[in-house]
């Protein structure tokens, strides 16, 4: 069934090839990439339900015998089987959130969303360590043609250029890392790598290959140079992705890699990861507050949450891994909704993303208000949101490990309630700007793309247990007896 | 029954907020006045049920977080404190939605503002009814947000948008510290149940309560509008009036006291955070009062007001007298939503005129009004046997009876608070309704009594003001009164009310009332009976010195905006610019492709197509390669290893700098 999850999309992207482009077939692509992304959602909606969660095994492994140089097997556990859901949920939505916006060569848009798709549901459900790599890193190129052939900015292929390099740079001490790794335990499969005891001097230089890696893709201090400038030139959709779902790979890759397969290390070096989040949060919620591009102060407000994410996830406890996850799936809901707020709703109608010319929607645009006003208060973390369980319980589990780096990480509570608030009361309110004609309140597909982005929001707020009771059993192995 | 209590002002919200359209505005007053009526009914029920007779309910939901040993559920607690914070919030959020009818009948946004109006009641429910610290902390936010839209209303305003971030900021604040504190008081109990934590306080190390205590004050200081934290509340006086009077005055603003009040079994076993909370309190009376003294905006008046009061409650906090201060929050809610609503009167029928300066002679144009004035402002400030003097007196008796340091302070700051209340009251009541009219004519012409919408609210107020303190005290404050039963806990070494009621000489007793009387009489005569005072007092330098320093309520705005937010805001800029986008962008990316570009361009100089140029590289290669050949020879053989990769590096780097 698994398998069934990689291949659909595969198998949508098939079917768009053969159509030509032409403005007459625009729609019908749009409904075969919709449909395609959708049976894909409902599919691992049906794989969540029949899904133990009273066990740590890998479930619905599937192996593909046939190739030899790797071992190509893939099943999910409870810790990737949220993110799969996410990137299957997201999708769908990323795709909605361009539906009108993308003329010009729609139908590659469409394959390289599902391809991405693809992708990314691989990079969570293989279970060997250089599969894991080429996953990782095959969304880059994609991403890459995305944002140089359908971004907006004007240094777009600058921006494509950054987060290539950086990404690839961070990459390729991995791909050393994994080498000598697989070297060493005789493969790159997961079970075998997590059964295998490797010393502490060389744990530590693999853990710091690996954490360069993910720190990029996080992007933690001072690596975050690459992910403003790629959301402000990528078109929404790319956004949406790239902060639904792209930077909870580097989620995942803590987790699975430098969390269950080098734990001497992380327990080493947590001290350095807690440094490097809180100046992180810090670093990023102060440069967040005077930005004037709305897209890129949403980008800079996701690094300091994943800071927070970090925090929660290197506490070595479970309330801070689950609040981790927590926060990834919160943010992976509440960022992508932002970026269609600023990115696709208000530039779509009035063109401009500068905080500046834009001021008192709320005349011409009620409905849309509201929902922008509770995504706002998402991210700052009020409670009944997703994002304030995350939170909390990230810091509540950095607490019993340092609570000094809890407290240090609470200012964020204050800084992201200047940032968020700042950008919703200028964007919303005043009185309407004389240098816009007025505009109509969102459609209903912007509505129901923004609605099924809160739902999941406010109903895991409210009740959490749905996600946290098959995190329990898995979370649980990750922790290291000190 | 008790759960539709937190309900149905939920619907009346949903409802009329959602729907507004297909209510119509009638509609949604009707439908929020009724819930609210109808849970204010329930409410009374429950405070029978579980106040007088005595027997606390409590509700379990289902989990809510369920994490290894974290467990945090919905879980509803109603017990005596709980109902007794029911009785004010519901009863003025009722009679304000009536006269909200009234008030914002030609607003094109009535459903609006009913909608925010009931949601706020319901997240102040929640938090009184919530029984553990998370599901508190859910109303706790939830009004800070109300608060927030409410403050917005007229959200074209430039200032409401200011004085709306400034509050939910300066909330935020608070959050943080009492997030923190959550945090600690899971590190130490292991959950954060009420009744888990208040059990166990007593044998926990003193120093984790002082920090876990001094954590939730910060919090409860944001709310309360303490000193140092206060600024957002006379911003808030932006909103509608109505707003001002349930959120501002009387109830959102004593949420703090209610998490102060209801962590009581933790603050007991802390003597240093209670010593830190009395000084706040008394500090914060003292310094509201006296900035009241100089204000003119009628609105700012009563914030100001509001900010001593809550200083009083603070104080009774912080000598332990936890239900007296329990009964000043509520006391002072009717009262201080009857002056609230009554300058609310004065305010639209006088064409919008706040400026205290710019009325005066009401009395024959609004009898009723003033009437309701004058009971509100001698209730504030105790005149015997109305409201304020069951309280407020008893807070500064109390201080006194205990016989320390900070309660000392406490005292003498709370007596000559009461006379600087008094005064500001009767300059309010002078400016406003007596003397001579000081606006404009046509200002006058206009001027007639509201109608009797306005009217039955002003009323119930005025009524609750006078008897409210005079039917409850024993109940709430009496000796050897067990009303709170076990949820409030006071130290048997602290509690001082015998001590208070039986051995203070009767002059300290009587000094607040003395005061408040010498400061009213004071008020009257500066600004009625002999305004050559005002003359005097105005060519003095230093009387100027002190009121412009005054007037800028202590320069703690000046303050704030010159070292807190213009440094972030600053801190941010070099960052953004100079780090961001400067140092790290220059080592970073740039750099790379610019030593890289030069690399190549110099090594792209060595082809220069001159065969001499060629031999040269043949000669040294050749060199290089007989060196590289005969080192070990040459070098010895133990550094063979690394010396090669360093002669190999320094060869290549020679040709490299050509």
């Amino acid at each position: 069934m698994l398998s069934l999850l990689l291949i659909i999309p595969i198998l949508g992207s098939m079917l768009l090839i053969p159509v030509s482009e032409g403005v007459s077939n625009q729609s019908k692509m749009k409904k075969i990439a919709l449909i395609t992304s959708l049976i894909n959602f409902i599919l691992s909606i049906y794989l969540w339900l029949q899904f133990d969660s009273s066990t740590s095994q890998y479930q619905f492994v599937y192996e593909f015998n046939e190739l030899s140089f790797c071992h190509f097997n893939i099943g999910v556990d409870g810790i990737s089987i949220y993110f799969v859901l996410l990137t299957t949920f997201i999708t769908p939505i990323a795709l909605l959130a361009n539906y009108n916006t993308i003329n010009k060569n729609l139908k590659y848009f469409l394959i390289s969303f599902l391809l991405l798709e693809t992708l990314q549901i691989a990079v969570f459900v293989v279970l060997d360590l250089l599969l894991f790599y080429i996953f990782f890193e095959s969304v880059l190129p994609v991403l890459f043609i995305v944002i140089i052939l359908y971004g907006s900015g004007e240094d777009k292929i600058r921006s494509a250029l950054l987060f290539f390099l950086y990404t690839f740079a961070g990459s390729l001490f991995m791909l050393l890392a994994i080498l000598e790794l697989s070297h060493y335990v005789g493969s790159s499969d997961y079970q075998l790598i997590s059964l295998c005891e490797i010393n502490l001097s060389s744990q530590k230089l693999l853990w710091l290959a690996f954490f360069l890696a993910f720190a990029i893709k996080t992007p933690l201090w001072p690596m975050t140079g690459w992910l403003y400038r790629a959301h402000a030139d990528s078109p929404l959709a790319g956004s949406i992705i790239l902060a639904g779902t792209i930077l909870k790979l580097a989620t995942y890759g803590y987790l699975r890699v430098l969390i269950h397969f080098l734990p001497d290390a992380t327990n080493y070096f947590s001290p350095l990861v807690q440094t490097i989040a809180l100046i992180t949060i810090i670093y990023a919620s102060l440069a967040t507050v005077i930005q004037q591009d709305t897209k890129a102060l949403i980008a800079y407000s996701s690094i300091s949450h994943m800071g927070v994410v970090v925090l929660g996830i290197f506490s070595n406890t479970i309330q801070g891994i689950e609040g981790g996850i927590l926060l990834s799936l919160a943010h992976g809901f509440v960022s992508p909704a932002l970026f269609i707020c600023v990115g696709g709703v208000i530039y779509e109608r009035t063109g401009t993303r500068i905080i500046l010319y834009i001021r008192g929607l709320v005349t011409y645009m009620p409905v849309f208000t509201i929902l922008f006003f509770i995504f706002t208060l998402c991210n700052t973390g009020i409670p009944l949101s997703l994002n304030f369980l995350g939170e909390q319980l990230s810091l509540i589990g950095i607490w019993e490990r340092n609570p000094f780096a809890a407290i240090l990480g609470a200012t964020g509570i204050v800084l992201s309630a200047c940032y968020s608030i700042y950008l919703y009361n200028r964007l919303s309110y005043g009185e309407y700007s004389p240098n816009l004609k007025p505009l109509k309140d969102i459609t209903r597909r912007e509505f129901i793309v923004l609605i099924s982005l809160l739902i999941p929001t406010i109903v895991l707020g409210i009740y959490p247990n749905i996600i946290l009771d098959s995190l329990h059993v898995s979370v649980s192995t990750l922790l290291y007896l000190v | 029954m008790y759960l539709s209590i937190l309900i149905l002002p939920f619907l009346g919200s949903l409802v009329s907020g959602l729907l507004g359209r297909k209510i119509g505005v009638t509609g949604a007053h009707w439908l929020t006045c009724t819930c609210l009526i109808l849970a204010s009914i329930l409410a009374t029920f429950s405070f029978y049920e579980v106040g007088i007779c005595g027997s606390p309910v409590s509700i379990y939901l289902f989990s809510w977080i369920d994490s290894e040993f974290m467990s945090i559920s919905w879980e509803f607690l109603f017990d005596q404190l709980t109902v007794s914070m029911f009785i004010p919030v519901l009863y003025i959020s009722s009679v304000i939605h009536i006269y909200s009818i009234d008030y914002l009948s030609s607003d094109p946004h009535n459903q609006r503002f009913f909608s925010y109006l009931s949601l706020f009641t319901f997240f102040m429910l929640l938090l009184a009814s919530g029984a553990n610290y998370f599901v508190m902390f859910v109303g706790w936010e939830g009004i800070g947000i109300v608060s927030y839209l409410l403050i917005n209303f007229y959200f074209t305003r430039i200032q409401s948008n200011k004085a709306a971030i400034l509050a939910l900021t300066m909330n935020r604040v608070g959050d943080m510290g009492l997030s923190i504190g959550f945090f600690a008081l899971f590190a130490i109990f292991g959950s954060l149940d009420y009744s888990t934590i208040f059990s166990l306080s007593p044998f926990i190390n003193e120093t984790a309560i002082t920090i876990i205590a001094l954590l939730i004050f910060m919090g409860a200081m944001a709310k309360s509008a303490q000193l140092g934290l206060h600024s957002w509340l006379p911003g808030s006086m932006e909103a509608p009036t109505p707003v001002s009077a349930l959120l501002h005055a009387a109830t959102l603003v004593t949420a703090g006291l209610y998490l102060l009040v209801r962590s009581s079994p933790i603050l007991e076993y802390s003597s240093t955070a209670l010593l830190v909370i009395t000084l706040v309190g008394a500090s914060t009376a003292f310094f509201a009062a006296t900035c009241g003294l100089v204000l003119n905006d009628i609105k700012r008046i009563v914030a100001f007001s509001t900010i001593s009061q809550l200083g009083y409650m603070v104080m009774a906090v912080g000598i332990s007298q936890y239900n007296v201060a329990l009964m000043h929050v509520v006391n002072h809610a009717f009262f201080k939503a009857l002056l609230f609503l009554g300058a609310g009167a004065i305010i639209h029928s006088a064409a919008d005129e706040q400026d205290i300066r710019k009325l005066g002679g009401l009395i024959p144009f609004l009898p009723f009004t003033y009437s309701v004035m004058l009971v509100g402002s001698i209730a504030l400030l105790g005149l015997p046997w109305l409201s304020g003097f069951y309280s407020k007196d008893l807070i500064i008796e109390l201080a006194y009876s205990r016989y320390t340091f900070s309660a000392t302070y406490a005292y003498v700051l709370g007596s000559i608070t009461a006379g600087l209340t008094a005064f500001y009251s009767f300059r309010l009541i002078s400016l406003v309704f007596l003397g001579l009219p000081n606006g404009i004519q046509s200002t006058y012409n206009n001027i007639h009594e509201a109608n009797v919408v306005v009217i039955i609210p002003l009323f119930i107020l005025a009524l609750f003001s006078i008897f409210f303190g005079y039917v409850f005290s024993d109940l709430f404050v009496g000796i050897g009164s067990d009303f709170f039963g076990s949820a409030i806990f006071i130290q048997p070494n602290n509690i001082s009310l015998v001590e208070a009621e039986f051995s203070i000489p009767i002059l300290l007793k009587l000094l607040p009332t003395i005061l408040s009387i010498l400061g009213g009489g004071l008020g009257l005569l500066a600004y009625n009976w002999n305004k050559g005072i005002q003359l005097m007092s105005e060519n003095s330098k230093f009387i100027q010195k002190v009121y412009t320093f005054l007037n800028g309520q202590y320069l703690f705005d000046v303050l704030y905006n010159q070292f807190v937010i213009g440094k972030g805001i600053h801190y941010g800029y070099i960052i953004s610019k100079v780090y961001d986008r400067g140092v790290i962008e220059a080592i970073g990316p740039f750099g790379l492709s610019n030593v890289l570009q030069n690399t190549a361009s110099k090594i792209a100089k060595l082809d220069t197509g001159v065969i001499t140029t060629y031999s040269l590289y043949i000669t040294l290669g050749l060199l290089s390669l007989l060196f590289l050949v005969f080192s070990p020879v040459l070098l010895d053989t133990s550094l063979l290893s690394e010396m090669r990769l360093i002669i190999i590096y320094l060869s290549s780097l020679i040709l490299a700098l050509w």
